[in-house]
């Protein structure tokens, strides 16, 4: 692509910075075009993703989740205030017991599987769903006669889970936070692997985008432990799942959840594949300081990933 | 009045120098601020939610004007994202009424359902 260079006489803004040379068009190259067009319908997946989340979430009915109630139930609304639960905080000495007892009651709300209500009893997790206030004084004297420590809660709704709110949320956020800054210092670490080799410096290009290629696995390798305890290892309270577990069927908000995230995830493990073969390319001999497209167009894409994570920890995990 | 542009060397050479350690530093302060944010605010709903979106807004502006290189490009880049993001706006907000509104005013309007039944029957003590 030809660019013709501008005289002095031309523009003003030359004469104001002799040293940088002017041209008269400005630098595009049919692969920079193609990946920002690229980016472009991304742009548009991500905000349509991003966008669907927040028009349900402001259309989430106010009592759709509650501390007492698995997700959605119609019992939220009809019991109201009325409804008291019964955490059941300490099985005391004789958990059998205590589980046998319970259990007829679980079976009808929601779906544990034995070994789970066994966890939840045992940790002091178990959470008998709301009900009118004399049947739940009821059956606190039965579980205490049982020799359990058990707390009555009154029912709190949410139109969405709270940050936090650990009777309906179960998303670390700390662990999240530290992942997100890790994906960040992964995009320094990639404009800099770009930055060194625009200056001829291959080795400090190779070093930066090892680091890239790590941090990005490190992001990747957390995202996949943290589905791990959402799904299979965890046992969460009834407000956040009516089998203890936060699978994407537990909710509309595990739906989201895992949509967005799920979505993401791929992406950037789409780009490590890419910054892997870039890697592995410089190692044999490629990319020089006049010859380095294909890291400045893979690197635009691992930003952009981290500019969307930025977005989606915001309005996923922190709102 | 026509504009001119950095020659190639030119550009390359301002990417190189572009100050990405003073960025990181930032976007590492608006990481820590939008922790913390979300972590006191939480019960002051449009604080939490206007304070953490402008911080995102700011770390996504520094990422894509920064290590994107927006900065460095010519305004064609712009004619490739601001369309894009235009009409993907055009199309959420298009739900807006169908969903948000609609389940908002339904909510609002519609009679207190019956109390039901206890959800469980009280078991006889052993």
């Amino acid at each position: 692509m030809a660019h013709e260079t501008v005289t002095d006489s031309q523009h003003e803004h030359q004469e104001r910075d002799p040293a940088t040379p002017m041209v008269k068009n400005p630098i595009i190259t049919p692969g920079k075009v193609a990946m920002w067009l690229f980016l472009a319908t991304e742009v548009m997946f991500f905000t349509g993703l991003i966008g669907s989340y927040v028009v349900m979430r402001a259309g989430s009915p106010p009592n759709g989740f509650s501390s007492i109630f698995s997700p959605a139930q119609p019992e939220i609304a009809e019991l109201g205030d009325a409804a008291v639960g019964l955490h059941i905080t300490d099985a005391g000495p004789n958990p059998e017991k205590v589980i046998a007892l319970v259990r007829p009651l679980l079976d009808k709300v929601a779906n544990y599987a034995p070994r789970d209500l066994v966890h939840l009893v045992n940790e002091g997790h178990a959470i008998i769903p709301g009900q009118r206030a004399n049947v739940a004084d009821e059956l606190a004297g039965v579980l205490r006669k049982s020799g359990a420590t058990v707390e009555e809660l009154h029912q709190q709704t949410f139109a969405w889970p709270k940050p936090y709110d650990h009777t309906t949320n179960p998303l670390s956020i700390d662990l999240t936070a530290i992942n997100t800054f890790i994906l960040i210092c992964s995009s320094v670490t990639m404009v800099l692997s770009l930055s060194r080799i625009q200056a001829g410096d291959r080795l400090g290009m190779q070093k930066y985008l090892l680091a890239t290629v790590v941090m990005g696995g490190v992001f990747l390798g957390v995202q996949v432990f943290e589905y791990r305890e959402l799904m299979m290892m965890h046992v969460y309270p009834i407000g956040v799942s009516n089998s203890g577990h936060f699978v994407p069927g537990a909710s509309l908000f595990a739906s989201c959840f895992f949509a967005m995230t799920g979505f993401h995830g791929a992406h950037v493990a789409g780009g490590l594949v890419a910054l892997i073969v870039l890697l592995i390319g410089s190692l044999m001999g490629k990319f020089t300081a006049d010859d380095h497209a294909p890291l400045e167009l893979v690197g635009l894409y691992w930003h952009f990933v981290d500019l969307v994570w930025i977005l989606l920890f915001t309005v996923v995990y922190l709102i | 009045m026509t504009t001119s542009y950095p020659s190639h060397d030119a550009q390359e050479q301002a990417e190189a120098h572009a100050p990405y350690i003073q960025v990181w530093v930032a976007l590492l302060v608006l990481t820590l601020a939008e922790y913390f944010w979300a972590k006191f605010l939480a019960g002051s709903t449009g604080l939490l939610i206007g304070g953490l979106l402008s911080m995102a807004l700011v770390k996504a502006g520094l990422v894509g004007y920064y290590f994107m290189h927006v900065k460095f490009e010519g305004k064609w880049v712009y004619l490739t994202i601001i369309p894009a993001i235009f009409m993907a706006m055009v199309v959420v907000l298009g739900l807006v009424p169908d969903i948000a509104l609609h389940q908002r005013s339904t909510h609002d309007t519609q009679p207190a359902a019956p109390v039901a039944d206890a959800v469980a029957e009280p078991i006889p003590a052993s």
